[in-house]
């Protein structure tokens, strides 16, 4: 017993200096902003948000400036989900709400009852390429259009040595591997945006609607998902002959190559310039309900089509004596200087013509 | 006298009150469930323990529990089958072959693993254990293609039922190693004298009497061990293929079980998505309360003998 009890003690001590030592080191607090855009308000008070997980990296990073300039405000945002995110926004437990998708119109006229006389409304605030990531041996300048990718990813091309790939990919070396799909196992925006992408451009070959969920009948039930963006990008990482798409943060140092892309045949690669071409050729609904994208994929030259745009859900007039300081912050977040603190986490500004319209919007909270 | 009597008196109060709680916590449970489930189980559109697939937050809506079901089973049944023989074997061990202070390190060892929260273990076999158990697939497959189970559809291996049996076997073993080696240990040392003195070998006395002895603490420590892999969500959903089809091969990367379903799907789905997620809840609620009740009828009539 006695013994039983002494390496019991050695155990516990083993395992405390392991956990101990592992969580040293993590201090590297430092606050990039050029904050001359953000404008305190007079009142101080703390600010609970959440939902999409797309956005949470922007927002902790805008967070951080804010609170490192305005003293006295506790905002927090929680990566609950989008669903869960306008859930707990029309249960009036959060006064933002991040959402990857528009609200129906039931979510509409649930969550407007929690803005009690006002009525809540949807803006745009964040917008990050996704990847098309694949991890095969000696390729590392993969061209994939949107027919390719919907036959890719709805398993009608199975080795990576294809006809079809090859045609588009003439001066790579494929090789006779399986091709193993990962995609997201939770409802996500990026599922979303990119199912939109694809059910767009060859509607033939990708029967599905666009979708927060990835599809499961016939060939996809023996493709693999993930949890998260990091488990997709881990897979990648980890399976020979795999491919995925992630939100482009996420695929920031990994081992794999990222796809060029193009609708039909003009390839380009994600960049600033690529994805404001993209987003200023949208359909954009500007209402009481708020502002909300409807992609367009032309194939034009220097655009790039695989988008996520996530969204805020806010109230328009004063609840819980939130609104200055949220106002404050969505002003900070909207302009020009909040939208470039973010590009270091692999976001990028949203174009200028709808930022104005969206700073429009936030202006007319009271 | 009048004092005790009095607080004798408490004293049944406070134990039937006990037994209240217990009764109206389960109660309460299937309640919650079933009303949960009613929504989208009325607006389902097809055979709800037939249909492989799960749509429910679209139009039409269309979930079903099969596939989800046939992938808790497999890996339940299988990793406390195997987990079950590990244990024994090593309690055996444990108790009557090692010297008495590797005995008690291991029974330390084995008492730290049963208290490793999944997480960990499920970190472990995404990082570590998946690499080796797609080699280990690979070699099955090759040699021992034959065999039914080991055959594949894709040669594509490694978030499979088999890798998630690895994981639970790795987290159950040591619940029912401990409950098994405990009662071992508290055996009374006449029995085993005597059954020296009748002339047994050791396998003998361990087979035949020991053993047999104890065949009650192996049957909970094995419902124990059951209901864990049964219910095991965080590090069973980490490792699992999450797609919905039904698969003899258990090394193909087809897996998938109720409780990662629930622990992928629950935080972005919607009323009737979330309304599903509890209906399967309540199959696993069903599931273990029919096991347990099974179980102990059984233990009643292996009493009576």
């Amino acid at each position: 017993m006695n013994i039983l009890r002494n390496s019991t003690y050695f155990i516990l001590v083993v395992t405390l200096i392991t956990v101990l030592t592992a969580c040293g080191t993590d201090e590297n607090s430092k606050s990039s902003s050029s904050n001359e855009d953000i404008k305190c308000s007079d009142v101080k008070t703390s600010l609970t948000m959440g939902g999409s997980s797309a956005q949470q990296a922007a927002m902790t990073t805008w967070i951080k400036n804010y609170q490192g300039k305005c003293k006295g405000n506790n905002l927090i945002y929680n990566a609950v989900g989008s669903g869960a995110g306008v859930t707990q926004f029309s249960d009036k437990q959060i006064a933002l709400a991040g959402s990857d998708f528009a609200l129906s119109s039931e979510q509409q006229s649930q969550a407007n009852k929690a803005c009690s006389n006002g009525q809540a409304f949807t803006i745009p605030m964040v917008s990050a390429p996704i990847d098309i990531i694949y991890n095969v041996q000696g390729v590392n300048n993969l061209h994939l259009n949107g027919d390719l990718m919907a036959k890719i990813f709805n398993g009608t091309i199975t080795k990576w040595n294809d006809n079809a790939i090859q045609e588009q990919n003439k001066d790579q070396v494929l090789p006779n591997l399986s091709i193993q799909v990962g995609h997201r196992a939770d409802g996500s925006g990026t599922t979303y945006n990119f199912t939109n992408f694809l059910h767009s451009v060859s509607p033939n070959i990708w029967n599905n609607q666009a979708n927060k969920d990835w599809p499961k009948e016939g060939a996809f039930s023996s493709q693999q998902g993930l949890q998260h963006s990091d488990g997709v990008s881990n897979f990648v990482n980890t399976t020979a002959g795999s491919i995925g798409y992630v939100e482009a943060s996420y695929a920031k140092n990994q081992k794999y190559s990222i796809a060029h892309v193009a609708v039909t045949n003009k390839y380009t690669d994600a960049s600033e310039n690529t994805i404001a071409k993209f987003i200023n050729q949208s359909n954009v609904t500007y209402n009481a309900n708020g502002i909300v994208l409807n992609f367009k994929y032309t194939d034009a030259s220097d655009i790039y089509p695989l988008v996520l745009v996530t969204y805020e859900i806010v109230c328009s007039k004063n609840i819980r004596n939130t609104s200055s300081v949220l106002k404050s912050f969505l002003e900070y977040t909207s302009s020009d200087s909040g939208q470039k603190d973010i590009v270091t986490l692999s976001y990028v500004p949203l174009p200028d013509a709808v930022l104005l319209k969206v700073r429009d919007k936030i202006k007319s909270i009271t | 006298m009048h004092l005790k009597l009095y607080i004798n008196k408490l004293f049944n109060k406070l134990t039937l009150l006990s037994v209240l709680l217990v009764f109206s916590i389960v109660f309460l449970v299937a309640l919650f469930l079933t009303i949960s489930s009613i929504k989208s189980l009325s607006s389902n559109n097809v055979n709800y323990f037939l249909y492989p697939l799960w749509s429910p937050d679209n139009n039409p809506v269309k979930f079903g529990i099969s596939s989800l079901m046939y992938g808790t089973i497999m890996t339940s049944v299988i990793s406390t089958t195997v987990a079950l023989i590990i244990s024994i074997a090593l309690s055996v061990l444990m108790n009557y072959y090692l010297p008495k202070y590797l005995s008690n390190i291991i029974s330390t060892l084995i008492y730290v693993m049963s208290s490793i929260p999944s997480i960990i273990y499920g970190l472990l076999g995404l990082l570590f254990i998946l690499k080796y158990s797609i080699q280990i697939s690979i070699f099955l497959n090759k040699y021992f293609g034959f065999i039914p189970i080991f055959g594949t559809e894709n040669h594509i291996f490694g978030r499979s039922l088999f890798t998630a049996c690895i994981i639970l076997i790795i987290m159950i073993t040591p619940i029912i190693t401990h409950f098994i080696s405990e009662s071992l240990f508290n055996i009374d040392n006449n029995l085993i004298e005597g059954a020296y003195s009748l002339g047994m070998y050791k396998e003998e006395v361990i087979r035949l009497i020991l053993l047999p002895s104890v065949k009650l603490n192996i049957v909970t420590g094995t419902i124990l061990g059951f209901t864990r892999a049964i219910g095991e969500t965080v590090a069973v959903s980490l490792i699992v293929a999450s797609n919905f089809s039904i698969t003899k091969y258990i090394l193909d990367a087809k897996s998938n079980t109720i409780a990662a379903n629930i622990a992928n799907n629950f935080k972005e789905s919607l009323t009737i998505g979330k309304s599903a997620l509890m209906s399967t809840g309540l199959v696993l609620f069903i599931m273990t309360m029919v096991l347990s009740i099974i179980v102990q009828r059984l233990l009643h009539n292996i009493d009576k003998y």
